[in-house]
Parts: structure tokens; sequence; C-alpha cells
């Protein structure tokens, strides 16, 4: 519960906080704070989102949630469906581009066009991770009150 | 710009079906689930890899030291992830064929998570972004 709590904790910080900070800021400073910010994501997020799948699966299953007559098995089908989006998402999309824009920013020259196309990448997808995010709500909300 | 093979999205297109298989076989935990589907997808994934990886090592003046950097750095990243996964479908008692078809299935995983970031990170370090 702690790793999901964090989980949506920082994902939400960072988008509702950090972000539009971020993009108030001179794209220098941008650069070296981004430079900075990125590996420690890059190492936490993963780490933490992998913990929390294990740990609520392991939950579910202690707690009979998986058995197929239990009123929460089709509540937790539609979970992993919306995981196995944001895992596609975020493992052929955002990472890459993540870890991209970080290997571009060390680069003695970096190349302004490719930062910002990698960037537009965050922007198209944003919306489906967001539609992800209230549909993790929902069907959290929905599996606590059953 | 240049234009380089669907390597990325031939290797996303195998990480979904990898990620759907698993969906359909953890659906049926703690039961035992029916294996055709999950492995009609491996199949079909290995398939894409497979013809990834042979665009992948087809390809001329790519920046290869940056792709492997990336590559077995991300390797080791995810390889420690499919290995946790694989842990705990083996803790609870996945034993036979559905443990054998999700070993297969966090082997393709834990290769082609790898490959996108390192071909993506590799692309935009080759010629025209920069000389290789």
């Amino acid at each position: 519960m702690v790793g999901g709590a964090l989980w949506t904790a920082i994902d939400l910080f960072v988008g509702l906080i950090v972000g539009p900070i971020l993009g108030r800021l001179p794209v220098p400073a941008r650069a070296e704070f981004s430079a900075r910010f990125m590996p420690k994501m890059v190492l936490l997020m993963p780490t933490l989102v992998l913990m929390t799948l294990a740990a609520g699966f392991q939950l579910a299953l202690k707690e009979g949630n998986l058995a197929p007559g239990n009123p929460n098995h089709a509540w937790l089908i539609a979970s992993y469906c919306v995981v196995g989006v944001m895992a596609v998402i975020a493992l052929g999309v955002l990472e890459p581009a993540n870890i991209t824009v970080l290997v571009e920013m060390r680069k003695q020259r970096p190349d302004g066009e490719v930062i910002a196309m990698l960037i537009r990448r965050f922007i198209y997808t944003a919306g489906i991770t967001g539609l992800m995010q209230v549909a993790t709500l929902i069907i959290m909300t929905r599996e606590a009150t059953q | 710009m240049r234009r380089l093979p669907p390597i990325a999205q031939l290797t996303v297109c195998s990480l979904a079906l990898i990620v759907i298989g698993g969906i359909l076989m953890a659906s049926y935990v703690p039961r035992q689930p029916p294996l055709a589907a999950p492995a009609a997808l491996t199949a079909v994934s290995a398939a894409l890899a497979l013809t990834s990886g042979f665009l992948l090592s087809r390809l001329e003046q790519f920046a290869w030291s940056r792709f492997f950097l990336a590559f077995w750095w991300a390797l080791l990243a995810y390889g420690i992830s499919a290995g946790m996964i694989g842990f705990a479908f083996v803790r609870d008692h996945t034993r036979g064929a559905p443990l054998a078809l999700v070993i297969v299935m966090l082997v393709i995983f834990a290769l082609d998570a790898p490959v996108v970031i390192a071909f993506t990170v590799a692309r935009y370090s080759s010629p025209p972004y920069a000389s290789s």
C-alpha cells in the first residue's frame, strides 16, 4: 500500500508541481535540472512500480480476491489491463525517450531538436497515461467498496 | 531524416504481445491457465523480436558502442525485474508447462525492453544526428 501511495504521489507531484515549474524555467536551467533529476527517477520509478505490482498481486492472492467467484475478480482483471497499457507505454515509449534525452544532454553539444522531438512523445502519451491513472482510481475505489 | 527499419515498432509490438499473454495467464491465478492463447501470443512475439534483431544486425553507420552500452545496463535492470517476476510465479506454485511458458515470456520481455531503449539511444547518436 505504501508503494502504491508513493507511486501515485510521486507521479502527481512530478506531473502537477515539478512539471509546470520546469516548463517555465529557461532551457539551460531545465537541462541542468533534468540531467540530475532523471537518473534518480529512472532508478526509483521502475523499482517502485515493480515492488508495488508484485506486492499487490500477492496481497490479492492471499485475500482471495483472485478467486473466480470473488466480486473483485473482474475488477482485478481490468486493473491488469490498465497496468498492461501503462507498461507498454512506459517501457516502449517513455523510458527509451527519457534515457535518450539524458544521453543527449550529456553530449558536449546537445541537439535541441532531438530533445524537443523526444519530449513531444511525453505530451502525446500523457493523455493516455492520465486516463489510465483515472481508471486505476476508479478500480481501486470500486474494489474497496465491494 | 534517415529512415531506419521499424525496429522499435516491431520490438514494442513484441513487448505488447508478451504483456497481453501475461495478463491472460495472470487472470487465471490461482487456477491452471489454458496455454493455447498465451503460447500463440508468445510465438508471434518471439517472431517479431527475432525479425527486429535481424533488421538491427543489418544496420550500417550505427552507434554500436552507444547501443551496447545502453543495452547491457538495461539488460541488467530488466533481467533483475524479470527474475523477480519469475520468482513471484514460482512462489505462487506455478509449475510445469505454465512455468516454462512464463519463463520464455520473461526472457522475451527482458530482451525487448533493453533493445527498444538501446536502439532509441543509439539512433540519435548515429548519422545524421552525429558521426558514429
